[in-house]
């Protein structure tokens, strides 16, 4: 037949059209809008919103270097008419469930919290499916006596429910807590940034933040000795960073390919599942001390460092080197500095040892209580920043976590602080759920080549996955972002969004272009400079030379401590050594130490009986550049000491029946005028008559919180209550570990008596006279007068004039 | 401070220890301390802790060595170890009193002076005062009262 070439003649229009629009498996070779019909009229604006796209736009900016520093944003068109886009037209047909359409352009899942808190004030008991449930205390069963029946969904519900409340704990960091808070800009950083966060003074941004140990599991003890996670996501208007930092700015290892192998060596060994939340085992101190790089690390961690007071008053740090880039695509280095406001302050390891019997949630609680009292811990962010050119010149590789960069060569610049102002309304639901990435970072800041973030960068969306159940994890509430949400990922495990439109694609013309892709002017693009190599390099598995300098700042931190924290560094490796089963893992640890510290070595194999002293470890790199900065004062706690307020510090005032009531009065409103919380420490809790006729309710028994709790000690006046007290073992408990710990303690009156009745040496009294002891002692009658010195004597944190190996007492 | 009976020449040395532990403290604490302290109080507090170790070492080598020389025999090598480590502190304390300002070489020797007497405090507790307290000849009340004689005249010479 021969091929006609006459454009067939028009069909009849308007039902032809309505005809053609009703199918969704073949369609006509043009299109008409027929009037009044929604289903034609949509073919109609589908057919004309493609055809405006008549070839992909973009294609051609896909190639070449120049494109890729710089790319367009996507091709679009705007639909004719809302019609075009969506997914189905009985969207129209509403209901209490469905709603009314998807709002144009919005992404739901990203309003605030409130959309799925619960509250259920004045509510009856339902099911999950919302039926209201007429009986919570008996299954259903075929008789009184009879056998509960298969039928009772009510209880299956309730038992499947409640079976599958565990998820998987995290890997490193299980023990952790949060809180809710904002960070505020000082000043616009946009000479260096262009990252949300940093674009105008007084800028504030919601924030939420996990604090952690890293060894034990998720119910462990919170004052182990270990690294504490400090995990910040900002939740801004170009999207999620989160700075997942430590409170120590360096790490054990340099590459992701060891991550394993330390994990594994340092969390309970393997056979028995011991010991928990401790490093201080065979398998740790085994690879560490094949592992020299380390050393520095090993001297944070066995520094007072590793056991930290309060949350609130540990420093936090980025860790890595990253860039900052502004709006020019210029990027300088960044290493970034939290410091706490309330300053930086540790327990003793006697004190950590005992409150983890008393109190696992220690930390936790700590935080808990000075949110909830109004005590909001606070952080300046600090930034050292750096050009490449700079980095170049440094002794010591940038891209090497087991690296500062000293203060003294690259000072902090204050740029913002940051305040946690709100607890979590449910542990699971935020703490528990929120996850961190250091994948997620923002326009204006990117990573620098250090092989260790790289691996992080996978890690930690990959272990996400399997510990919350799936690729979704992002719309879990607590990590959702504020800015809007779209993108082409689908599906999955719990998927919340209700995507409109049938695009899960680009390029397309059916959804009009979008979502389409931003371009370099509001997207992220990476910043194309790289650490250039010195000669043409291929695929390689090595580390740059400078990374085999392994003591170098091991040294430097242990040369700029004080004294004190240098015994506390030696006190922390003997005990954890003495607790390796091993002899000659102990001695190749020391070993070790020689190369960072000859004086620490010895020390820490004295305390061993190691003698004589093994050889020094052989050096990987012969001859280390010379350091810029050989002593760093700013690395000493003694630098850090803070505003010095009493804000969230805990005082025991030790009360019986009989003490004298006022000037313990006089003491607590006092402490209590300064932020402080001062107990009142019983015998036992409850109501007491004082000698002077008056009433004390004590809200704590010495039982139930133990001296070891508590930042300082009063002691009362009151012949009885004195008598009471000293009848009582653990008052002298009490005295003893707050002397020990090196606290402030604030004798009264006839208290004398219970301070040499615990031990007190006699050879204090030389240091007494002297003054600064931090031991106090006045009549009742001047309780007033003391509260000023005493106050002073408690913001100085401790009082390590009186500290001996072994304790005096 | 409660009551407390006289000391014996061990805890009159473990006084010294201890007060002498407590200046370096402090000394340290100002030393560091991120805002501006007036550094005469520190150059202060290195003067007083070297009279005090001087007389401190002074007693011990005229008074308290000798005697536990004498009634325990067997302690002869700890306290050479012990006569050498203070001439090693003499020889810091010459170095700190040349430096009339408090400066980070000042801070430097006053924490190798600390370290120094940590680790000597720490041997005298552990291993001479058990020694000098079991020794059956040894009468350290009537040594206190000697020593604290001639604390006393030191102290008012150096002073």
């Amino acid at each position: 037949m021969p091929k006609s070439t006459k454009t067939p003649p028009k069909p009849a229009k308007r039902a032809a059209a309505k005809s053609a629009a009703r199918n969704t498996d073949s369609g006509p070779s043009e299109v008409g809008a027929a009037l009044f019909d929604p289903n034609s009229k949509k073919m109609a604006q589908v057919q004309k919103m493609a055809a405006a796209m008549p070839h992909n736009l973009s294609k051609s900016s896909e190639h070449g270097f120049a494109n890729g520093t710089n790319p367009p944003r996507g091709a679009s068109v705007d639909p004719p008419s809302r019609l075009a886009t969506g997914s189905t037209l009985s969207e129209e047909n509403g209901s209490t469930k469905t709603g009314s359409v998807a709002s144009a352009g919005a992404n739901a899942t990203i309003e605030s919290l409130d959309r799925v808190r619960v509250d259920s004030a004045g509510r009856m008991l339902t099911t999950n499916q919302g039926v209201a449930v007429a009986d919570n205390q008996n299954s259903l069963k075929d008789g009184l006596r009879g056998p509960v029946l298969l039928e009772d969904f009510i209880l299956r519900e309730k038992i499947t429910h409640f079976d599958h409340e565990r998820i998987p704990e995290r890997i490193v960091h299980a023990r952790g807590s949060g809180a809710h808070g904002y960070f505020e800009c000082y000043e616009a950083l946009t000479d260096i940034t262009r990252a949300a966060p940093f674009q105008a003074a007084g800028k504030v941004t919601p924030v939420f933040v996990r604090f952690s140990t890293v060894q034990g599991e998720r119910g462990s003890k919170d004052t182990a000795r270990d690294v504490r996670g400090f995990a910040v996501k900002f939740y801004t208007e170009e999207g999620n960073w989160d700075l997942v930092g430590n409170n120590i700015p360096v790490f054990f290892i340099q590459d992701a390919m060891k991550f394993p192998d330390l994990v594994h060596a340092v969390k309970p060994e393997p056979h028995h599942q011991m010991p928990q939340a401790a490093s201080a085992h065979d398998t740790f101190w085994d690879f560490v001390s094949l592992m020299p790089e380390s050393t520095h690390m090993l001297m944070w961690v066995m520094s007072d460092r590793g056991i930290p007071r309060s949350y609130a008053t540990m420093q936090g740090f980025g860790v890595h080197t990253f860039r900052m880039v502004n709006e020019a695509g210029d990027s300088v280095f960044v290493k970034f500095h939290w410091t706490p406001k309330a300053g930086t302050h540790s327990l003793v390891w006697d004190e950590a040892v005992k409150i983890s019997g008393a109190d696992p949630d220690y930390h936790r609680r700590d935080l808990w209580e000075r949110i909830e009292s109004g005590n909001y811990p606070e952080y300046e962010l600090g930034l050292q920043v750096f050009t490449e050119e700079q980095a170049e010149e440094f002794s010591f590789d940038i891209l090497d976590a087991t690296k500062i960069v000293p203060e003294e060569l690259v000072p902090v610049r204050p740029v913002g602080r940051m305040v946690l102002d709100r607890n979590p309304d449910n542990f699971f639901a935020e703490t528990e759920q929120v996850a961190f990435c250091t994948a997620h970072i923002l326009p204006g800041l990117d990573f620098s080549n250090d092989p260790l973030l790289a691996g992080r960068i996978h890690s930690y969306v990959d272990t996400q996955i399997s510990r919350l159940g799936g690729p979704n994890f992002h719309e879990i509430p607590i990590n959702s972002p504020i800015a809007p949400v779209h993108n082409n990922q689908r599906d999955g495990l719990h998927r919340q969004a209700i995507h409109r439109g049938r695009v899960s694609y680009e390029p397309n013309s059916l959804a009009g272009g979008c979502p389409f892709q931003a371009g370099a002017t509001q997207g992220f693009v990476s910043v194309p400079a790289r650490q250039t190599a010195r000669d043409e390099q291929g695929k390689v598995r090595a580390k740059p030379e400078k990374f085999a300098d392994h003591y170098t700042q091991a040294r430097l931190f242990y040369e700029s401590q004080s004294p004190v924290e240098q015994d506390h560094i030696a006190n922390a490796f003997r005990f954890e050594l003495s607790k390796v089963t091993v002899p000659a893992i102990r001695e190749r640890t020391v070993a070790m130490l020689r190369n960072a510290s000859e004086a620490l070595a010895k020390k820490v194999a004295m305390g061993l009986s190691i003698d004589p002293l093994p050889d020094p470890l052989p050096l990987a790199l012969a001859e280390p550049a010379p350091p810029e900065v050989t002593r760093s004062p700013a690395l000493s706690l003694l630098a850090r000491p803070g505003d010095g307020t009493l804000k969230g510090r805990k005082v025991a005032l030790l009360v019986a029946p009989g003490v004298h009531g006022a000037s313990i009065s006089a003491l607590q409103a006092a402490l209590v005028e300064q932020g402080a919380v001062a107990r009142l420490v019983g015998p036992r809790i409850g109501r007491m008559p004082t000698a002077d006729g008056d009433t004390l309710d004590a809200d704590a028994s010495m039982e139930n919180e133990p001296g070891f709790l508590f930042d300082a000690l009063v002691l009362p006046d009151g012949a009885e209550g004195v008598a009471a007290l000293a009848q009582d073992g653990h008052t002298m408990e009490f005295i003893k570990d707050q002397f020990r710990h090196c606290k402030t303690i604030l004798t009264l009156g006839a208290s004398r008596s219970l301070l040499a009745k615990a031990g007190l040496p006699a050879a204090m009294d030389k240091s007494h006279a002297q003054g600064g002891t931090g031991l106090l002692f006045a009549d009742a009658t001047a309780a007033k007068e003391v509260a000023a010195e005493f106050i002073a004597s408690v913001a100085r944190h401790r009082h390590f004039g009186r500290e001996m190996d072994p304790p005096l007492l | 401070m409660p009551e407390f009976t006289d000391k014996d020449a061990c805890e009159l040395l473990d006084a010294d220890h201890l007060a002498v532990k407590h200046l370096f403290v402090e000394y340290a604490r100002l030393a560091y301390a991120p805002t501006a302290v007036e550094d005469g109080d520190r150059a202060a507090i290195a003067r007083r802790i070297c009279n005090e170790i001087s007389v401190h070492a002074q007693i011990e080598e005229e008074i308290f060595y000798p005697a536990l020389r004498q009634a325990v025999p067997a302690a002869a090598d700890v306290l050479d170890e012990a006569e050498e480590e203070h001439a090693q502190a003499k020889s810091l304390i010459a170095q700190i009193r040349a430096l009339r300002a408090a400066d980070p070489a000042a801070d430097a020797l006053v924490a190798e002076l600390a370290r120094a007497i940590e680790d000597h405090v720490k041997e005298e507790r552990d291993e001479l005062f058990p020694k000098a307290r079991s020794a059956s000849g040894m009468d350290l009340v009537a040594l206190a009262q000697r020593l604290k004689e001639r604390q006393r005249e030191l102290a008012a010479d150096a002073d």
